[in-house]
C-alpha cells in the first residue's frame, strides 16, 4: 500500500506538470485542443491526491508500522478516532493535507467559476498546477509520507499528546486549510488582469474567495486560542510565538483586502492596491509556511519542523518575484480610473486609512519576527521578541483599527459633511460618555484599558443605532419589531453582515483587554480538604485520583468552588495532569469555572504527594466573550456569503 | 524613548503645515500617547510582572509564564526569593541577564541597535499616514 501512495503521488506530479505546461500554452497559443488536455489532468491530480491520502490513513487504520510516517505517529493503543489527527500531525503529513486542500479547493473554484471568466482562467490554473507541482515535488524526493523502514517496530511511538484534545481536530486543519486556501484569491487576481472588460463578477467571486479563506484562517486561529486556554495550562490564549504570528499576518492584510475590494466593486479605484494587498498576503502565507518548516526562528509549535526550510524560502522568493513583476508588468492597466477620492470625510478614505492600519501592523508584527534574526545579523547578540513587545508595537494601532471601526461605516461614499457625521455620532457619543464616567467612578482608570473599554462601547452603540434605525423605518408595515429587523438584516447582507462581524471583533477586543489588564494570580500549596479564598471566591480541594491509559498515568484534582458572597452555589471543577512516558512529555488540563464576568482559572503546578499538591488559581475577567466571538464571526461571514437569489433572478 | 518623542513631534508639525485635517493629528497624539505610556500594569504584582517578561531558556520562545518546565518553575522561584530579597524589578532583570545574556528578556531593551525595533515600526507608521494624507490630497485636488 505504501508504495501504491508514492507511485500514485508520482503520478500526480506528472500530471500536475503537464496541466501546468499546457494551460500556459494554450494561453499563449490560443489553441483550445491544449486548454482542453490540461483541464483533464487538472482534474485528474485532485483525484490522485485524494487516493494517495486515503492510501496514507490506510496505513494508519491498519497499524502498518513498516511506514515510517505512522509508527511515528500512531500507536495500537491510540484511539481510531485521532487518525485524522494523526494524519497531518507530522512534517510529511502535513505536507499532504495541505496539498489535499490546495488541490480540492483549485478544484471547486474552477469548477464553479462563471463561463465568462473560466475562459480567462487558463494562466491562474497554470500557476495553481505550479504550487501542486511544488508540493509532490518536495513530498516525492524530501519528506515522503510513504517512506518504508527495513526494520518494522511492533508498535508505535503514538500520537504527540498535545495534539489530543478536540479542538485539534479543528485548529491545524483549519489553519492549514486558511493559508492554502489563499492562493485561490491570489490567482483568481492574476487572472483578473487578462481581462480589460473589468465586469463585476471578478470582484464577487474574489470577494466571496477571500472571504472564505478569511473565515477559516481567523476560526483557526480562534479554536487556536480556545486550544491554548484550555490545554496548554498557563491561563493565557496568544503567546504571540512566531507561529502564531505568521498565522496572523496574512489574516490582517485579508481583513484590508476584504474591505477595499468593496471599494473596487463600488467606484473601481484601489485595483492596483488590491493586486499588492493580495500578492502580500500570499507571499505572507508562504512566509508562514516556509518559517513553519524550519525557518531560522525558534518556536513552540515545531511538530512540523524540518530542514526543508531552504525548499520552501526558494518557493517564496520565487513567488514574490513573479508577483512584483506582474504588477510592474500591468502597472499602466491597473491605474487608469478616472474616479477619485474627493474628500477625507469619505467611505473610500476611512477604508484606506483602515487597510494601511492593517498592513502596517502586519508588517510591524513581521519586523518583531524576524528582529532576532536581523540582531544577530548585524549586531551579533542574540534578544527575544516575545510578547510584551507586540502588545507594545501593535496593540495601540489594534485600539485605531476598532474606533476606525465606529466611524467608517457611518460615512457615505464620495463625501459626507462635518455636521451629519456629527449628527449621526452624537445619539453615540452621549451613550459613551455616560458608559465612561461610569467605568471611571467603577475603578477603571488606567489610561489604555479605559480608553479601550470607551472604544468598544462606542462602536457598538453606532451599530445599534444603525439597526434600531433600520428597524424603525421597516417598522411602518408591520408592527412587530423582530420581522422587521430580520427583514433589514437581509435587505444588506453584505453591510449588515460586516457589521455583525464587527460586533464579534468587539467582542474579542473586549475580552483581550479585560484578560491583559486585570488578571489577577496566585500561588499557592494547598492540601486535602483545605479550603482557600482569592478574590471572593472560596476554593476547596477535595481530593486527587489517578487514572491509567496505556503506559500513560493521569492525575486529576478535584476542587469544589463557590462564590463567598453565595457560598450554597456550588461548582465542582478538575484540573489534570497526564505523564505521556513515549514522549517523556505532561500535559496539563486546567480546571476552568466560565461566567461572562471572569473565569476561574486553576492551573496543578505541582503534585506533591497525594494530599498536598501547588496550584495556580488565576482570575481572567472577560475572557467567555473572546470565546463567544468565534460563533459570532462565523455567523457574520454566513450571512454576507449567503448567495442572494433575488440578485441571481 | 526620547528620539521616538522627537520624531513624532516633528511629525506633528510637519502634519500640521498641510492643514489636515484634525482627525489626523488625534491619531498622531495617540500615537505619542502609547510611546510614552508604557503598556505594563504598575498596580499589579512585582512576580506577575517579571514573569511575563522573562523567557523560559529551554522551551523554544516562551516566557515563564506559558511555561511549564522544571526549569521555567525554577527560575520562578528565584524570582520570588530575589522579591522577598528586595530587589527590584531591574535588579531582578540584571540578575537573570548576568546569567543567562540578553536574550532572556522577552523584548528588546530600548537601547543601542534594539533601538530599530521600536523606531522602524513607528517610522513605517508615521510615513504611510503621511502618505495616506498626501494622497488623498493629491486626488482631491486632481
Amino acid at each position: 500500500m505504501n508504495n501504491f501512495g508514492f507511485y500514485i503521488m508520482i503520478l500526480g506530479l506528472i500530471l500536475s506538470l503537464h496541466s501546468s505546461l499546457f494551460f500556459f500554452l494554450g494561453q499563449i497559443k490560443n489553441k483550445k485542443v491544449f486548454i482542453i488536455s490540461a483541464q483533464k489532468s487538472f482534474y485528474l491530480v485532485i483525484l490522485m491526491v485524494i487516493i494517495s491520502s486515503f492510501s496514507l490513513i490506510y496505513s494508519f487504520l491498519t497499524n502498518d508500522f513498516a511506514n515510517v510516517y505512522v509508527a511515528n505517529h500512531s500507536s495500537l493503543d491510540m484511539n481510531r478516532a485521532l487518525t485524522l489527527v494523526a494524519f497531518y500531525s507530522g512534517n510529511e503529513g502535513s505536507l499532504l493535507y495541505i496539498l489535499l486542500v490546495h488541490v480540492i479547493l483549485s478544484g471547486i473554484m474552477y469548477k464553479f467559476a462563471p463561463n465568462n471568466i473560466k475562459n480567462k482562467l487558463n494562466f491562474s490554473c497554470s500557476i495553481l498546477a505550479v504550487i501542486t507541482s511544488f508540493y509532490l515535488f518536495v513530498m516525492i524526493f524530501f519528506a515522503n509520507p510513504f517512506q518504508i523502514s527495513e526494520f518494522i517496530p511492533n508498535d508505535g511511538k503514538g500520537i504527540n499528546p498535545l495534539l489530543r484534545h478536540p479542538g485539534m481536530y479543528i485548529h491545524p486543519p483549519l489553519l492549514m486549510s486558511g493559508l492554502a486556501s489563499i492562493s485561490i484569491p491570489f490567482v483568481l487576481c492574476q487572472g483578473s488582469l487578462f481581462d480589460n472588460s473589468n465586469s463585476n463578477q471578478w470582484h464577487t467571486i474574489l470577494r466571496v474567495w477571500c472571504l472564505f479563506s478569511w473565515a477559516v484562517l481567523g476560526t483557526g486561529l480562534l479554536i487556536g486560542a480556545w486550544w491554548a486556554y484550555t490545554i496548554l495550562g498557563w491561563g493565557g490564549y496568544w503567546g504571540w510565538d512566531p507561529i502564531e504570528n505568521v498565522g496572523l499576518m496574512p489574516w490582517l492584510v485579508l481583513t484590508a483586502l476584504i474591505h477595499s475590494i468593496m471599494v473596487e466593486e463600488r467606484r473601481g479605484i484601489f485595483r492596483l492596491w488590491n493586486i499588492i494587498l493580495i500578492s502580500l498576503t500570499f507571499v505572507l502565507a508562504l512566509l508562514g509556511t516556509f518559517i513553519n518548516r524550519g525557518g531560522p526562528v525558534v518556536s513552540v509549535h515545531s511538530f512540523a519542523a524540518s530542514t526543508l526550510g531552504f525548499l520552501f524560502l526558494i518557493f517564496m522568493i520565487v513567488m514574490t518575484f513573479y508577483s512584483v513583476i506582474s504588477i510592474i508588468y500591468n502597472y499602466k492597466n491597473l491605474t487608469n480610473n478616472e474616479n477619485k477620492i474627493e474628500s477625507y470625510l469619505s467611505r473610500e478614505a476611512s477604508l484606506l486609512l483602515n487597510n494601511i492600519l492593517l498592513v502596517v501592523s502586519s508588517l510591524i508584527i513581521l519586523w518583531g519576527v524576524i528582529f532576532p534574526v536581523v540582531s544577530i545579523l548585524f549586531n551579533d547578540t542574540e534578544i527575544s521578541v516575545s510578547a510584551p513587545y507586540f502588545d507594545k508595537t501593535a496593540g495601540p494601532i489594534f485600539l485605531f483599527i476598532i474606533i476606525l471601526m465606529g466611524i467608517g461605516p457611518i460615512l457615505s461614499w464620495r463625501k459626507t459633511t462635518k455636521k451629519a457625521v456629527i449628527i449621526r455620532l452624537l445619539p453615540s457619543i452621549i451613550i459613551t460618555t455616560l458608559i465612561g464616567l461610569y467605568l471611571y467612578i467603577s475603578g477603571i482608570k488606567e489610561f489604555f484599558p479605559f480608553v479601550s473599554f470607551i472604544s468598544i462601547f462606542f462602536v457598538m452603540t453606532i451599530i445599534i443605532r444603525e439597526w434600531i434605525g433600520g428597524t424603525k423605518s421597516r417598522m411602518s408595515n408591520s408592527y412587530n419589531p423582530i420581522p422587521s429587523f430580520i427583514n433589514m438584516i437581509v435587505s444588506n447582507r453584505g453591510r449588515n453582515g460586516g457589521y455583525v462581524v464587527h460586533i464579534a471583533i468587539l467582542a474579542l477586543a473586549f475580552g483581550v483587554v479585560g484578560t491583559k489588564f486585570y488578571d489577577e494570580r496566585l500561588d499557592v500549596n494547598i492540601s486535602v480538604s483545605e479550603e482557600i479564598e482569592f478574590k471572593g471566591y472560596s476554593i476547596l480541594f477535595k481530593e486527587t485520583t489517578q487514572e491509567f491509559i496505556g503506559e500513560n498515568s493521569i492525575t486529576k484534582a478535584h476542587f469544589e468552588i463557590s462564590k463567598v458572597s453565595n457560598p450554597n452555589k456550588i461548582n465542582n471543577i478538575t484540573a489534570m495532569h497526564s505523564y505521556y512516558p513515549n514522549y517523556n512529555q505532561i500535559s496539563v488540563r486546567s480546571g476552568i469555572s466560565s461566567t461572562p464576568v471572569e473565569d476561574l482559572y486553576i492551573i496543578p503546578k505541582d503534585f506533591i504527594d497525594e494530599n498536598n499538591m501547588t496550584i495556580r488559581v488565576a482570575i481572567n475577567p472577560l475572557a467567555w466573550w473572546i470565546w463567544l466571538s468565534g460563533p459570532i464571526l462565523i455567523l457574520g461571514t454566513l450571512i454576507t456569503l449567503w448567495p442572494n437569489k433575488m440578485k441571481r433572478n | 524613548m526620547k528620539l521616538d518623542l522627537l520624531l513624532t513631534m516633528y511629525g506633528m508639525i510637519y502634519v500640521k503645515k498641510l492643514k489636515f485635517i484634525s482627525l489626523f493629528n488625534i491619531f498622531i497624539l495617540a500615537i505619542l500617547c502609547s510611546c510614552i505610556l508604557p503598556v505594563e500594569n504598575s498596580e499589579k504584582d512585582l512576580y506577575i510582572q517579571l514573569e511575563k517578561e522573562i523567557m523560559c531558556p529551554v522551551c523554544d520562545g516562551q516566557t515563564l509564564d506559558q511555561s511549564q518546565s522544571l526549569i521555567a518553575e525554577d527560575m520562578k522561584n528565584t524570582i520570588k526569593e530575589k522579591i522577598l530579597q528586595g530587589y527590584n524589578k531591574e535588579e531582578v532583570k540584571n540578575y537573570f541577564i548576568a546569567r543567562y545574556g540578553e536574550s532572556i528578556i522577552a523584548y528588546p531593551k530600548v537601547e543601542g541597535f534594539n533601538i530599530f525595533a521600536y523606531l522602524i515600526p513607528i517610522l513605517g507608521l508615521i510615513f504611510s499616514l503621511l502618505i495616506f494624507g498626501f494622497y488623498i490630497r493629491k486626488q482631491k485636488l486632481g
